[in-house]
């Protein structure tokens, strides 16, 4: 009995204008939305590419180590295109001893005049729109047919009421859900055929999950609407409970919670962290410029003075090998103390994102009610671009980092002197180096001095200069130095399991919530005057 | 005007659940929007006062003043001071903040506040400019064709009205009916920021109420929009168009605006533009090079300053190219503004950065106001210099690297006394246009929406008068 009743339903549906100009409406807007984001998807990939191709020069060309800037470069995720979630810049720069907390932009387009950037994606679309759509086809649906007089017609067959509001759930859901999943599979398939290149595993895990979530989405909305058409007969006040319903849903209870609940609740623990990690680095300030002890303190040696134009002053001239040493000493200092001060500024940090993200999941649970809310959050879940996605990208990194600084300092080269060596790529260009003239930076830089070469020479005698040039050649080989063994950067692939266990909590309020509302429209429909 | 119609059309729409319910949500939006602005208001106050603050000690601590040490890094700031405005709207979306060096006019923008990527944020113009709209599209989308069903339009006609006069007097009510659920919370919730934040001010309390005056164009536009599409067969289709005519103004036109400008008019990358400044540097280096020599490439007699000089030219050059950036994020900016100025809602969004001195209204004159005070600066510190009878008079950024090996021959490059005008380099108040001028801006953004609402008069009343009544 129902599959008749289904289809005359979607009959009824497809006899509609109202419905050809919502799905018209609907697909102009997917399409417009895909397009926009599929280019400017394909903007992130080009500067990816050049992101990692910049990185791949910087380490080829390097000579030196304070050349070598290691870097994880995140690739942009290729769902971003439905889903951009939380967007934060893809690079992290790996800095050996400096705390790793934020991430930065290599190579991307910046506006310095307009800061905001677009938040239209397929998700902002389901939400916003879809749930709209859906509520403004299924508002009459039960006091329209009373209106007109078929609901009476219908209730003389033998069916259940229950039947006729399961027919009536379905005919709408299939309706939405087949006008979203034609055009979902259709921009599926053109990503798959033009960003072969770059896809993994986890798109199309991701669409899946994705697609099932919508149907949720979908069957939630189609429910509610069916509900709202049968706590009234006139079907003019329903249409105004579902404008009104969308409008606490979607932009009066978000926007209440985000600006004046939830800032006054965590405010204070919030500030308390920020405080807790600001300390840290500031313990950190202290330890690198303020409590170096006299035996590591490299400004009793060599006190350089960056002048911002590759020129150091006031360089106090000291043979070769106390340099040397003193840098070592001084880098010994930095590891033992500066370094694990960084790392529990790293920890303070995580905990103002952990706070972050516990306050996105209170959202969710005090948002239970509301599938717009649980809907936006799982999509970042699934695809990958949540805030938790983001720790896991500074902890990976960290991970990099840490593996780098234990091979450094086993290896000694992360102690070395040459680390110190500044030389700008830019120097090669600037100062038209000869072999002699790099050979005079060199000692300049190292050795100290000011004035013309002649005046250092004078300054201190030709004897210890040309020891400097002999010692200087002696340890040229020192300067061709063997590239730390870097780790590339792995994005990480998450499997089926890992991401259904990142989602499942608020699966599971999610489903229960329809059923509630399944039950709720079902009794409210039994009571329901059908004369 | 015929009062018995309007008041029967008053007193239908007052009994209107859609119009109870409509009243209810902006009362409850008002005073939530002056409780969140009120917290937003408080901490941009702070933020401002901090950068006050670092910028007073800056002058106390007796170093940073040196005017040797001045000519490196950013000094100046030109900040928009924090004002009830963020009722309004908090226009994160330009920077409020610019941090210039003295030499060169090489701005660095900032915001106040975090920038957050919010579609709405609850203020004013959420209210006035997106949601309002759509409650008079809701209102008034059923205006002829709920008479019609009833009866009363026929009822109307036997009774000798005009057509045009009952429209008229349709659209009268509903403006009246928005009057009524605007001012009234609005008010309220004005003077509950001036309570929380203790801010108030004729001259706000004014401009507010233009605002709200001005407001009234664009609910008119919504209502004939609405009342036409209520002359169509099926109000029910009608609703879905009304939505998404709502919909394409409020979200798609603006938001795409971003994207679609990012495309026909694309900015150079970091990486692109940090190339184009290390090229124009170091063509200007080789030039100095080839002509000096060793004067440039080491530190030659620094005494004679054409080192310093050299510098100072390639650092012109580089800063050259920084205002191309600028440049560039302008004209894309300005793209924006002009693909999304198709809203009426962004033209509205506009008019109210005249009229508070706001967005990218200010943003302009903060950058005038930035390049005008670094003349004023430069002039006063070369004339402070000039008094200094041991200094060089190198006015060039890299005096300040040269002073230590000067020094040993008891000169110096540039004056190392105290700037005499501190308070010059931290600038808050920033002049903008003549109240004329303003209003006739205004008025200039407000032609189109007025285009619109005749258009829509026109259309309206020529399709009820051919409208069947029967």
């Amino acid at each position: 009995m129902l599959i008749p009743l289904l289809e005359h339903e979607l009959q009824n549906l497809l006899k509609s204008r109202r419905i050809y100009l919502t799905v018209t409406m609907f697909l102009l807007l997917f399409a417009t939305v895909f397009i926009v984001r599929a280019i400017d998807f394909q903007k992130q990939i080009n500067q990816y590419n050049d992101d990692v191709m910049l990185n791949d020069k910087d380490l080829r060309e390097a000579t030196n180590y304070s050349q070598i800037k290691p870097r994880a470069i995140q690739k942009p995720i290729i769902f971003s295109i439905f889903n951009e979630g939380f967007k934060i810049p893809r690079v992290i720069t790996i800095q050996y001893y400096e705390p790793i907390t934020n991430t930065m932009t290599l190579n991307e387009e910046t506006n310095l005049l307009y800061n905001e950037s677009t938040q239209l994606d397929i998700t902002f679309l389901i939400t916003f729109f879809l749930s709209l759509f859906i509520l403004l086809i299924s508002y009459d649906s039960v006091n329209g047919e009373k209106q007109v007089g078929t609901l009476r017609i219908l209730m003389t067959y033998p069916l259940k009421r229950q039947s006729f509001i399961l027919k009536k759930t379905l005919g709408v859901f299939f309706f939405v859900a087949l006008t979203f999943t034609i055009p979902y599979f259709l921009s599926i398939m053109g990503i798959t055929y033009h960003f072969v290149n770059v896809l993994s595993l986890n798109f199309f895990l991701s669409a899946i999950f994705y697609w099932f979530l919508v149907m949720l989405f979908i069957m939630f909305f189609s429910l509610l609407g069916i509900f709202i058409s049968c706590c009234t007969t006139n079907p003019n006040r329903s249409l105004v409970y579902c404008l009104l319903v969308w409008i606490m849903f979607s932009i009066v209870l978000p926007i209440s919670w985000d600006y004046i609940i939830a800032p006054r609740l965590y405010n204070d623990t919030l500030t308390q962290l920020s405080q807790g990690y600001r300390d840290k680095i500031m313990q950190a300030q202290r330890i690198m410029y303020n409590d170096v002890p006299d035996e590591a303190n490299i400004n009793l040696v060599g006190h350089m003075n960056w002048s911002g134009r590759h020129f150091f002053y006031e360089t106090n001239v000291a043979g070769w090998k106390a340099t040397h040493e003193q840098h070592h000493r001084y880098q010994m200092y930095i590891y033992e103390n500066y370094f694990p001060v960084t790392r529990d500024a790293e920890q303070a940090y995580d905990e103002i994102q952990r706070k972050r993200i516990y306050m996105e999941n209170v959202r969710n649970w005090v948002f239970f009610y509301n599938p717009i809310v649980l809907f936006n959050s799982l999509s970042a879940q699934i695809t990958g671009n949540s805030r938790e996605d983001l720790l896991r990208f500074l902890h990976t990194t960290r991970e990099l980092r840490d593996e780098l600084v234990n091979l450094g300092v086993s290896e000694e080269w992360l102690l070395d002197s040459r680390f110190f060596i500044m030389y700008e790529l830019e120097t090669d260009v600037m100062y038209n180096i000869t072999d002699q003239y790099d050979l005079f930076m060199l000692i300049y830089e190292y050795a100290g001095g000011h004035g013309p070469l002649e005046d250092f020479f004078n300054e201190i005698g030709e004897e210890r200069a040309v020891g400097y040039l002999q010692e200087m050649v002696s340890q040229q080989e020192r300067y061709n130095m063997v590239l730390p063994r870097f780790r590339r950067y792995e994005q990480p692939i998450y499997t089926f399991s890992e991401i259904f266990a990142r989602i499942l909590q608020y699966l599971v309020v999610f489903v229960v919530s329809i059923l509630v509302l399944w039950v709720m429209t079902w009794r409210k429909f039994l009571g329901f005057d059908v004369r | 005007m015929n009062q018995i119609i309007l008041m029967k059309d008053i007193r239908l729409m007052l009994k209107d659940l859609k119009f109870q319910i409509f009243f209810l949500i902006l009362v409850a939006l008002f005073i939530l929007s002056a409780i969140s602005s009120a917290v937003t208001y408080q901490n941009l106050s702070e933020e401002f006062q901090t950068d006050l603050n670092r910028h007073n000690e800056r002058v106390a601590d007796g170093e940073s003043m040196q005017m040797i040490r001045m000519l490196q890094g950013n000094l100046l700031q030109v900040v928009s001071r924090p004002s009830p405005a963020v009722l309004f709207s908090s226009y994160q979306t330009y920077p409020d903040k610019i941090s210039v060096g003295i030499l060169f006019y090489t701005p660095y923008f900032d915001n106040y506040g975090t920038s957050t990527r919010e579609v709405f944020r609850l203020n004013w113009y959420f209210i006035l400019g997106i949601l309002s709209g759509f409650f008079m599209l809701i209102l008034s989308f059923e205006a002829i064709s709920h008479e019609k069903r009833a009866g009363t339009l026929r009822l109307m006609s036997v009774y000798g009205f005009k057509r045009q006069m009952i429209l008229w007097h349709k659209y009268i009510s509903y403006m009246l009916l928005y009057l009524i659920i605007i001012v009234p919370p609005a008010l309220v919730s004005l003077l509950l920021f001036f309570a929380m934040t203790g801010t108030w001010s004729m001259v706000f309390m004014w401009k507010f109420l233009l605002i709200l005056l001005i407001s009234v164009p664009f609910a008119s536009f919504f209502v004939w929009l609405g009342t036409l599409i209520s002359m169509v067969k099926n109000y029910r289709n009608a609703i879905v168009m009304v939505v998404f005519i709502w919909l394409f103004f409020v979200i798609i036109v603006p938001q795409s605006a971003n994207i679609i400008a990012k495309q026909l008019s694309p900015l150079k990358t970091s990486i692109e533009y940090n190339e184009m400044w290390r090229q124009a540097y170091l063509e200007e280096y080789q030039i100095w090079g080839d002509e000096y020599g060793m004067q440039v490439h080491s530190n030659g007699a620094l005494h004679d300053g054409i080192r310093a000089r050299a510098f100072h030219a390639c650092d012109e050059k580089a800063a050259l190219t920084k205002l191309i950036e600028i440049d560039d994020s302008d004209r894309q900016t300005r793209m924006i503004q002009n693909i999304s100025a198709i809203s009426p809602f962004v033209q509205f969004e506009k008019i109210s950065e005249v009229i508070f001195d706001k967005g990218y209204y200010l943003l302009n004159f903060q950058q005038e106001t930035a390049k005008r005070s670094i003349n004023q600066i430069t002039n006063l510190m070369i004339e402070q210099d000039s008094r200094d009878e041991t200094s060089l008079h190198l006015f060039y950024g890299h005096a300040n690297s040269d002073r230590y090996v000067l020094s040993e021959l008891g000169q110096i490059p540039f004056s190392e006394q105290l700037f005499e005008h501190p308070e010059l380099l931290f600038v808050s108040e920033i002049e903008t246009e003549d109240s004329w001028t303003k209003a006739m801006r205004i008025l200039l953004r407000l032609l189109p929406i007025l285009i619109l609402n005749l258009v829509l008069i026109v259309v309206s009343v020529v399709r009820f008068e051919k409208l069947d009544i029967r």
